[in-house]
């Protein structure tokens, strides 16, 4: 790893230990720092305002509990997207039961096999369609996958799925999107 | 070419604005904190509390600081059992010549 992001995370770590330890202005900085970008990301998963801030809070909360645990190794940023996906997970899992139980391969694939691809500019419309169209799981899956940088396996255990499983859901999440994309003439995928 | 990959479903998914949060949102945010890291019970308020704080967020200075004492006391150790040596070697000193003058 790169000592200048070692040295970054580094300073995170400071930053964070200070705010859980009592330091205001830290604390400032460290709310400053995550708060917006982990309210997008429950916003997307969750799609919906409230419950995207309630589960925001409840990360931070945790946050400061779990101060101490944060080595420093990764960035704060994916510290802390890692809970606040939990957490979406969480609230998806207690509000659609069975919609993590079921799982139907319709297709064979490797999610690697597809990629996403746009040849000219996207609108924000044409994205939230596309997206609002995935199912649940599949939403779920890609965001972690994205914003995480997981690989299938780790998606499948934060989802509670074998690794080949959560494959095949990143796998239709993207052939979905992209199928999804054309159909709404918005963009143009290879 | 897989890190593109995501990138570019990330710039996608950027121009997908979520609405705004309420007014109070980072408010709330900063008052759990308070309740959380300030008025916790298992914290105690007095000032002892801000030097275990210190200690946390400093902790190579807080090693260095106690490296430094036990050097100091260990000096100043030795320092104490050479004045003693001292003083024992003049009351033999002075013992031999009282003996000597009797």
């Amino acid at each position: 790893m790169n000592l200048f992001f070692i040295g970054q995370h580094r300073t995170e770590q400071a930053l964070l230990r200070k705010a859980a330890a009592g330091d205001p202005n830290a604390s400032k900085e460290v709310i400053g720092l995550l708060s917006l970008p982990a309210y997008s990301l429950a916003y997307r998963m969750l799609g919906n305002k409230e419950d995207a801030e309630d589960v925001v809070q409840e990360a931070f909360i945790r946050l400061w509990k779990s101060a101490d645990s944060f080595s420093g190794k990764s960035k704060l940023f994916t510290y802390f997207y890692a809970i606040v996906s939990n957490l979406c997970l969480d609230q998806l899992k207690s509000g659609h039961k069975g919609v993590f139980e079921e799982f139907n391969e319709l297709e064979h694939g490797s999610s690697e096999d597809v990629l996403l691809e746009f040849n000219g500019g996207i609108t924000a419309e044409g994205i939230k369609k596309a997206m609002d169209a995935l199912s649940t799981k599949q939403r779920m899956a890609i965001l972690m996958w994205a914003y995480q940088d997981l690989t299938a396996e780790q998606v499948g255990l934060a989802m509670g799925m074998n690794k080949n499983s959560a494959d095949q859901l990143l796998f239709r999440a993207k052939l979905k999107l992209k199928s999804e994309l054309k159909k709404g003439d918005v963009d143009e995928i290879q | 070419m897989k890190s593109n990959d995501r990138q570019v479903f990330l710039d996608a998914l950027e121009q997908m604005k979520p609405p705004d949060p309420s007014a109070n949102f980072e408010q709330r945010l900063h008052q759990d904190w308070e309740r959380m890291v300030l008025t916790s019970p298992a914290k105690s308020t007095h000032g002892i509390s801000e030097v275990l704080t210190f200690a946390r967020t400093h902790h190579k200075l807080v090693i260095f600081l106690a490296m430094m004492a036990i050097i100091a006391s260990v000096l100043l150790g030795q320092g104490t059992m050479g004045s003693a040596e001292d003083d024992l070697r003049h009351i033999d000193a002075l013992s031999e010549l009282s003996l000597s003058t009797m």
